[in-house]
C-alpha cells in the first residue's frame, strides 16, 4: 500500500514536471502579448478585439499541446516502453496522465481568469470597448472552458492513437470539428420541421453535443491507452499455408532512390521529405485547401457563412499549414537527433540549413502558385466577386512572413508541441506588427520583407550551434535578438520623419507666452452671437401649417429685421466683446445685403434707407466686437463682416452717404489698421495658447486641424497636428509682420497652404492664392464659406487697401 | 571505384530531382515579374493616354480640371448672383414655413379658387421683387457663372447647390403666384428666369444633378398649367422653344465623363503619395481611360440605341480579364474589384435619359394642349400633333426600335373630357421582364411626386 502511495506521487511529479515547461511558455507568451496589446495605440478596433480572446485561446492551446508533450515525446523518445515495462497497471498510468493534463488546464484558466481580470482592472477593456465593441458575451465565456476540455480529449487521443507526434497535432483539427458538424447536422434536420432554431435551442445543442462527444472520445481514449501500454503480443507460431506464404512475399517497398546522389544536398532534401511524409502530407492538404478555397470568401453568394464554415475556416487552415510547414523545417520528427547525426560527421551547417528549408519553400510555391489559379478564377467570374481579395503579391509576402516566424521558433523552442502552438500565436503578431507598420506609420515595402526574412538568416546563423545541440545562453540572445530589428526597423523611417519636421523651439514658446501676457486682459462685457430669433421660433419645421395659422403665431411675435439676431443690444453704451459663430455671422450678412438689393431697387424709399442704415450701424458694432475678442474665429468673423462693410460702402447705393455719420464710424472701424493687426496678433497668440484649432468650441464654429497637411495615415496624425498648429500660428504672426508694413506675403501664404493642404492642392488653385482673395478687382472671390474654413486666408489682401482708401477719402 | 556511366545516372538523377523541387518557387517569380512588368506597361500607357488628353486642353486632374471651370465661366455676373443668393436665403429663413405649406408636388391654383396658403406665399413672392428684379436685369451671358470655390473634393459644391435651389424655389413660387393672379405675361417671366438661373449654374460635371432638378420642378409646374385654360397658343409655342438642348448634349455628356475622370485621377493620383493604396493601380487607371475613351466614341446620346451600347460597354469588361489579372498580381495589398470603384457610365447617362424623358413628355403634352385649342378636340393618336409643329422626334426618339416599346402612353378619357399623357422608362421595356405599362401612374397607386414627374393631364 505504502509502495504504491510512493509510486503514484512519482508518476504525478514526472508527469508534472513534463506539462509544467508547455503551461510556463504558453503563459509567458500569452503574458509578453498582452503587454505589448496594451502598449500599441489601438488605432484599429480589429487590434482590440483580437487582444481580448488571447486569454480564452491560451487554455484551448494548452489543450491542444498537452497530448503531444505527455505521450507523443515518450513515444519519440521510446520511454513509454520502459514505462510500461514498470509494475504498473495501464489504466494507473493512463489515469494519472489525464489528472495531471486536466490540473494542468485548471492552472491554465485560472491564470488566464487573472490576466483576464488585470485587463479589466488597467482599463486596457475600457480602450477596446470605446472602439465599439462590448466585452465578450457571458454564454462565450462559460462555453470556452467545456471547448478546452473537449479539445484536450481530442489530444489525448490522437496522440494516444498515432505514433508520430506531428501526425497526432494535425489530427486533432478534424476531431476538433467533430461537434460543429454535428450540430450543424442536427439543426438542419430540425430547421425543416420547424421554421427556425431558436437561440437558446442551439446553444444547449452545441453543449449537449460537445459533452457528449467529450465522454465518449475519453472513453476511447482510455480504450487506446491501454492498448498501447499492454504487453507486446508475442510472435504467433501459427503454422499453416498463409504462414509458409509470408516468406514469398516481396519486401515492402521502401521509398529510397533508385540511384544514389551526387550532391550532399540533394540525399538532405529527399531525406527531409522521406522522414515524416504523413506530416508533410497534412501540412500540404492544409496549405492546398486554404490556397483554393479563402479566395472565395469574397464571394457575394457566400457572405452570408462565413462566421463558422467550412470556407469561413480554410484562410485559418492555409495559415496553420504555413505555420507548421515552418515548424516541420527543425522540429520534425526525431530531427534534431538527425542533425546531430550529420553534424558529428562534418556536414556544412549551410547545406543542411538549405536542405531543411528548401522543401517548405517549395511547397509554400506551390501554395501560391494555387492561390493565383484560385484567384484568376475568381476574377474571371467577376459577377461573384464583391469588395477585394489579397494579391498574389500580397500572399507571397504575408506566408513567406509567417513560414520565417514558424521555422524561427522551431529552432528556438524544442518541444515540437509547444512550437507548433506558439508559432501561429508569433507569426500573427509580427504579421500584425508589419501590417500595423506599413498602414500606419508607411514603412516602406522593401523594409518590411527585409524585417520578414531576418528570421530565416537567424535560423542561418544559428544553424552550427543548433546542429551542435549547443543550446546555452549565447544561442538564445542571438535568436531572440532578432526581435529588436523587427520591432524597431519598421518604425525608423516614420520615426525620422517625425523628427526631421520642423517643429517650435521651447525658447520660441517661451518668447510667445512672455509677449502674450504683455497683452491688456478683456475690456467689456461679453455678447454672444450663434443663433437667429425668428418669428417662428418653437414651430417645428416639419409641421405642415397652414397659411391663416402661420399669420397668427407670426403677429404674436415682433418681426424686425437685426432685432432677428438681436443686434440692437449691441447699442454702443458700453463695450462688448462679441463672440460669434462665422457660420452665424454670414446668416446676418444675407439680411444686409437683402436689405441693400431692396434700397437699390427702390432709392427713393425713405424706409429702405432707414433699414440699411440700421444695418450698417448694427454690423459696424459687431465688427468692432469680434475684433475685441481674443479667439481666432471671432477675427474670422471681423474679417468677414469688414470685408462686407468695405464692398458695400465703395459701391451704389452706398457710395453716395458717405458723408453721413454711420457711415463715417464704419469707415473709421474698417481702416482702423493699427487695431486690426493688434486684434490679430492677440488673438493668434491667445488662441494658440488655449488650443483653438485642436478642440472644438462650444458653438462649434473653431475650424480643426483635423485634416490639415493632405491625407495620412491616423498615428500620422497623432504626432503632426500640433507641430502643424504651431508652425501655421508661426507663419500667421510673420505675416502680420509682413502684412502690416506692406511687404509681399505671397511666400508666407505659400507655407499657409502647405500646412493646410500638403501636397493636395496647387497653390494657384487654393484658397491662400489671389485667385480667390478678396479685393476690389476681385469681389466676386468673396465666399464667406472659404473665409470661415481658410484661416486667415484674407488677411493683408487687397481690401485693406480700398478701406484705407475709404478711410483717407473721408479725413480730405 | 565509380564507372563513368554511374556517375552520369546519379547527375541526371540528381537534375531531374533539382528540377522537380525549384521549379515551384522559380515560377512564383516568373509570376511576380510578368505581374510587374504588366504593370509597368499598363502604368506607362496610362501616362501617355494622359499626357495625349491634356495635350488636347481636357481635364486630367484637378489643377487643370479648375482651369477649365475658370476658363469656360464667367465673372460678369458673379458679384450680382452673390447679392441675389444672400437675399433670397435671407428671404427662406424668414418665411421657412412655406417649405412645409407649398409642397414641389402640389398642384397649381387657378384663379378665383380658394388657396390656404396664399396669404404668406403673396406675402414672400412681394418682398422678394427687389430679388426677382434683379434675376430680370442680369446681363445676358452665354456662360454660366464662375463661383469661388476650392476644388478639393467634388462636394465643395454642396453650399451653392443649396443656394440656387433656393433661388429657384422662389422663382417656382413666383410662378404659383402669376399662376393663382391669371398673370400669364408674370408667369412666363418667372419661367423665362428659371432658364436664366439654369444656365447660370449650367457647369459641367458638378452641377448635373442640381439643373436635373430645376429643370424638374420647371416642367412640373408646365405640365400642370395644361390643365387649365391658362396659356395661348402663341405663349404654348414660346414656353415650347425655351432654352432648348442648353443642358442636353453630346458635349455635356463628354465633358461630364471628362470632369468626373479628372477628380477621379486625382483623387488617385493623392491616394497614390500614400503607400499600401490598392485603388490607383495603373491596371485600374488604364481600364477607366480605356473605358471613357470608348464610351466617348458611341454616337447618338439621347437615343435608345446609345443606352444599350453603354450598358453593354459596361458589361464587358475593356482591359480583358486575363490582362487584368496579371497586373493584379503584384497590387499589394489588395485587388480590388474592378465594379466597385469604376466610374458607373450607365449611371451617369441616368439623368441624361431622365431629363430627355421630362422633356418629351412635356413638349408632346404641349403639342396636344395646342392641337386642342386649334381644333377643338384631343388627338386621336401620339402623330396628330405634328399637325400644330410637333416633330415626331418629341414622342419616339426613346421608343425602341428592337421590340417597339413606346416612351409614352396616351389616352383620352371616355367623356372627352381630358387626356392623360404618361412615360414609360425605357430600361423598363428593355431590361426587366415587366413589360411596359399600359395604364397612367396614377392608376397605378403611385407616390404623389412619381405621378407629378412621369404623368400630364390635359384638358
Amino acid at each position: 500500500m505504502n509502495k504504491t502511495t510512493s509510486m503514484n506521487h512519482v508518476l504525478f511529479w514526472k508527469e508534472a514536471r513534463q506539462v509544467t515547461p508547455l503551461i510556463a511558455m504558453l503563459l509567458g507568451v500569452g503574458a509578453i502579448l498582452i503587454f505589448l496589446w496594451s502598449g500599441l495605440t489601438l488605432a484599429t478596433s480589429n487590434l482590440a478585439y483580437a487582444g481580448r480572446y488571447l486569454p480564452l485561446v491560451l487554455p484551448a492551446l494548452y489543450a491542444a499541446g498537452v497530448g503531444a508533450v505527455q505521450i507523443g515525446q515518450e513515444k519519440e523518445l521510446r520511454t513509454i516502453g520502459w514505462l510500461s515495462s514498470l509494475p504498473i497497471s495501464p489504466q494507473r498510468l493512463f489515469w494519472t496522465k489525464f489528472t495531471v493534463a486536466l490540473s494542468g488546464l485548471a492552472v491554465m484558466w485560472i491564470s488566464c481568469g487573472l490576466l483576464m481580470a488585470l485587463i479589466a482592472a488597467s482599463g486596457m477593456s475600457d480602450k477596446a470597448t470605446q472602439t465599439g465593441i462590448g466585452f465578450i458575451e457571458v454564454g462565450d465565456v462559460i462555453y470556452f472552458p467545456l471547448h478546452s476540455l473537449f479539445i484536450l480529449a481530442c489530444a489525448m487521443f490522437s496522440s494516444w492513437k498515432f505514433t508520430n507526434t506531428f501526425v497526432s497535432l494535425l489530427a486533432i483539427i478534424p476531431l476538433a470539428f467533430i461537434p460543429l458538424i454535428v450540430v450543424s447536422m442536427v439543426s438542419r434536420i430540425l430547421k425543416n420541421g420547424q421554421s427556425q432554431l431558436l437561440l437558446e435551442q442551439s446553444a444547449m445543442l452545441t453543449w449537449a453535443v460537445t459533452a457528449l462527444s467529450m465522454i465518449l472520445l475519453v472513453w476511447l481514449t482510455y480504450r487506446v491507452a491501454c492498448l498501447n501500454l499492454a504487453p507486446i503480443d508475442p510472435p504467433s507460431l501459427a503454422a499453416g499455408p498463409a504462414e509458409w506464404l509470408k516468406a514469398w512475399r516481396p519486401t515492402r517497398h521502401v521509398a529510397t532512390p533508385t540511384e544514389p546522389f551526387q550532391f550532399p544536398i540533394s540525399s538532405l532534401i529527399w531525406q527531409s521529405i522521406h522522414h515524416n511524409r504523413w506530416a508533410l502530407a497534412g501540412i500540404a492538404l492544409l496549405i492546398a485547401y486554404g490556397a483554393t478555397q479563402s479566395v472565395f470568401v469574397a464571394r457575394i453568394d457566400f457572405q452570408d457563412q462565413l462566421t463558422i464554415s467550412p470556407l469561413g475556416l480554410s484562410a485559418l487552415a492555409g495559415y496553420l499549414g504555413v505555420c507548421w510547414l515552418g515548424v516541420f523545417a527543425f522540429t520534425g520528427d526525431g530531427s534534431q537527433r538527425g542533425l546531430r547525426f550529420l553534424a558529428d560527421r562534418g556536414a556544412s551547417p549551410t547545406t543542411v540549413w538549405c536542405g531543411r528549408q528548401w522543401i517548405g519553400l517549395c511547397f509554400l510555391s506551390c501554395g501560391i502558385l494555387l492561390y493565383a489559379i484560385a484567384s484568376l478564377t475568381m476574377l474571371h467570374r467577376r459577377e461573384y466577386m464583391i469588395g477585394e481579395i489579397p494579391s498574389v503579391a500580397t500572399v507571397a509576402m504575408v506566408s513567406l512572413g509567417v513560414y520565417a516566424v514558424s521555422q524561427w521558433t522551431s529552432q528556438l523552442i524544442r518541444i515540437l508541441a509547444a512550437s507548433a502552438l506558439i508559432a501561429p500565436l508569433l507569426s500573427a503578431v509580427a504579421i500584425g506588427w508589419f501590417a500595423f507598420a506599413a498602414v500606419e506609420l508607411n514603412a516602406p515595402l522593401w523594409l518590411l520583407i527585409l524585417c520578414g526574412v531576418l528570421p530565416m538568416l537567424v535560423s542561418w546563423s544559428q544553424m552550427r550551434r543548433f546542429m551542435d545541440s549547443h543550446r546555452y545562453w549565447v544561442f538564445y540572445l542571438r535568436s531572440l535578438g532578432v526581435i529588436v530589428p523587427m520591432m524597431i526597423l519598421p518604425i525608423l523611417p516614420f520615426a525620422i520623419d517625425i523628427a526631421r519636421l520642423p517643429g517650435m523651439s521651447n525658447a520660441r514658446r517661451l518668447s510667445l507666452l512672455k509677449e502674450m501676457q504683455r497683452f491688456p486682459g478683456p475690456v467689456g462685457a461679453l455678447w454672444e452671437l450663434n443663433r437667429q430669433v425668428t418669428p417662428w421660433d418653437g414651430i417645428n419645421s416639419d409641421d405642415k401649417i397652414s397659411g391663416a395659422e402661420a399669420e397668427t403665431i407670426r403677429q404674436s411675435k415682433a418681426s424686425g429685421t437685426s432685432e432677428r439676431f438681436r443686434l440692437n443690444e449691441l447699442d454702443g453704451s458700453l463695450p462688448h466683446i462679441v463672440h460669434a459663430n462665422p457660420f452665424v455671422v454670414e446668416l446676418v450678412l444675407d439680411s444686409a445685403s437683402f436689405a441693400i438689393s431692396a434700397l437699390r431697387q427702390s432709392p427713393a424709399d425713405p424706409e429702405a434707407e432707414a433699414v440699411a442704415e440700421q444695418w450698417i450701424i448694427d454690423l459696424t458694432r459687431l465688427g468692432h466686437g469680434l475684433r475685441l475678442s481674443d479667439r481666432w474665429q471671432d477675427q474670422t468673423g471681423s474679417d468677414i463682416v469688414e470685408i462686407w462693410l468695405t464692398q458695400t460702402l465703395s459701391s451704389s447705393p452706398m457710395n453716395s452717404m458717405l458723408e453721413r455719420d454711420f457711415a463715417k464710424s464704419a469707415i473709421a472701424l474698417i481702416s482702423d489698421r493699427e487695431g486690426r493687426n493688434l486684434a490679430r496678433r492677440r488673438a493668434s497668440l491667445l488662441s494658440w495658447a488655449r488650443g483653438e484649432f485642436l478642440k472644438r468650441s462650444s458653438d462649434s464654429g473653431y475650424v480643426l486641424a483635423t485634416d490639415w497637411g493632405g491625407d495620412m495615415s491616423s498615428t500620422k496624425r497623432l504626432w503632426l497636428t500640433r507641430p502643424l498648429v504651431d508652425r501655421f500660428i508661426t507663419a500667421s504672426l510673420r505675416l502680420i509682420d509682413e502684412g502690416s508694413v506692406g511687404h509681399s506675403t505671397i511666400a508666407l501664404r505659400r507655407e499657409l497652404h502647405e500646412i493646410r493642404f500638403g501636397s493636395r492642392l496647387a497653390f494657384e488653385d487654393g484658397p491662400y492664392s489671389d485667385r480667390l482673395r478678396v479685393g476690389p478687382s476681385n469681389w466676386e472671390a468673396f465666399s464667406i464659406d472659404n473665409t470661415a474654413n481658410y484661416p486667415a486666408m484674407n488677411w493683408y489682401a487687397d481690401w485693406e487697401n480700398e478701406a484705407a482708401k475709404l478711410g483717407q477719402q473721408g479725413k480730405k | 571505384m565509380m564507372s563513368t556511366v554511374t556517375m552520369r545516372k546519379r547527375i541526371r538523377s540528381d537534375f531531374r530531382y533539382w528540377f522537380v523541387i525549384t521549379l515551384p518557387p522559380l515560377l512564383v517569380i516568373a509570376l511576380l515579374l510578368s505581374g510587374a512588368v504588366r504593370n509597368w506597361q499598363l502604368g506607362h500607357w496610362s501616362q501617355v493616354e494622359l499626357n495625349r488628353l491634356a495635350d488636347e486642353g481636357r481635364p486630367v486632374d484637378v489643377h487643370s480640371l479648375t482651369r477649365k471651370l475658370d476658363e469656360t465661366t464667367s465673372k460678369q455676373n458673379a458679384q450680382a448672383w452673390q447679392e441675389i443668393i444672400a437675399g433670397t436665403v435671407h428671404l427662406r429663413n424668414e418665411y421657412w414655413p412655406l417649405d412645409g405649406m407649398v409642397l414641389e408636388a402640389d398642384q397649381l391654383v387657378p384663379k378665383q379658387t380658394p388657396w390656404k396658403a396664399e396669404p404668406l406665399v403673396s406675402e414672400y413672392v412681394l418682398k422678394a421683387q427687389p430679388i426677382v428684379e434683379m434675376i430680370a436685369a442680369l446681363k445676358e451671358s452665354d456662360q454660366a457663372v464662375w463661383q469661388p470655390t476650392v476644388n478639393v473634393y467634388s462636394n465643395h459644391w454642396w453650399p451653392f447647390f443649396n443656394d440656387y435651389q433656393a433661388v429657384s424655389r422662389l422663382l417656382t413660387m413666383e410662378f404659383r403666384v402669376s399662376f393663382h393672379a391669371g398673370n400669364t405675361d408674370r408667369a412666363l417671366r418667372a419661367l423665362s428666369l428659371i432658364d436664366r438661373t439654369k444656365s447660370a449654374i449650367n457647369i459641367v460635371y458638378p452641377t448635373t444633378y442640381l439643373l436635373l432638378d430645376l429643370e424638374k420642378q420647371q416642367e412640373i409646374l408646365i405640365r400642370q398649367s395644361l390643365a387649365y385654360d391658362f396659356w395661348t397658343e402663341e405663349q404654348l409655342t414660346l414656353i415650347q422653344n425655351r432654352a432648348e438642348g442648353m443642358f442636353f448634349s453630346e458635349m455635356r455628356w463628354h465633358n461630364s465623363i471628362d470632369d468626373e475622370q479628372a477628380y477621379l485621377f486625382d483623387t488617385f493620383a493623392d491616394a497614390a503619395k500614400q503607400p499600401y493604396n490598392s485603388g490607383e493601380s495603373p491596371a485600374f487607371i488604364a481600364e477607366c481611360l480605356m473605358l471613357s475613351r470608348k464610351a466617348q466614341d458611341i454616337p447618338g446620346i439621347g437615343t435608345l440605341e446609345h443606352i444599350e451600347k453603354i450598358a453593354k460597354l459596361e458589361r464587358e469588361s475593356v482591359l480583358g480579364r486575363n490582362r487584368f489579372f496579371w497586373a493584379s498580381i503584384t497590387e499589394v495589398p489588395f485587388v480590388i474589384s474592378r465594379e466597385k470603384l469604376m466610374p458607373s457610365y450607365g449611371g451617369k447617362l441616368q439623368p441624361f435619359i431622365t431629363q430627355q424623358m421630362d422633356r418629351n413628355l412635356t413638349n408632346t403634352a404641349i403639342g396636344i394642349k395646342q392641337f386642342r385649342l386649334k381644333f377643338g378636340r384631343f388627338p386621336g393618336v401620339l402623330s396628330d400633333p405634328s399637325q400644330v409643329g410637333l416633330t415626331s422626334n418629341e414622342w419616339t426618339i426613346l421608343n425602341s426600335q428592337a421590340t417597339g416599346a413606346k416612351s409614352l402612353g396616351y389616352k383620352v378619357a371616355a367623356d372627352l373630357s381630358e387626356a392623360i399623357l404618361w412615360t414609360v422608362p425605357p430600361y423598363k421595356g428593355i431590361d426587366s421582364s415587366s413589360a411596359p405599362s399600359e395604364q397612367p401612374p396614377s392608376e397605378l397607386a403611385q407616390f404623389a411626386d412619381m405621378i407629378q414627374q412621369m404623368e400630364v393631364r390635359i384638358r
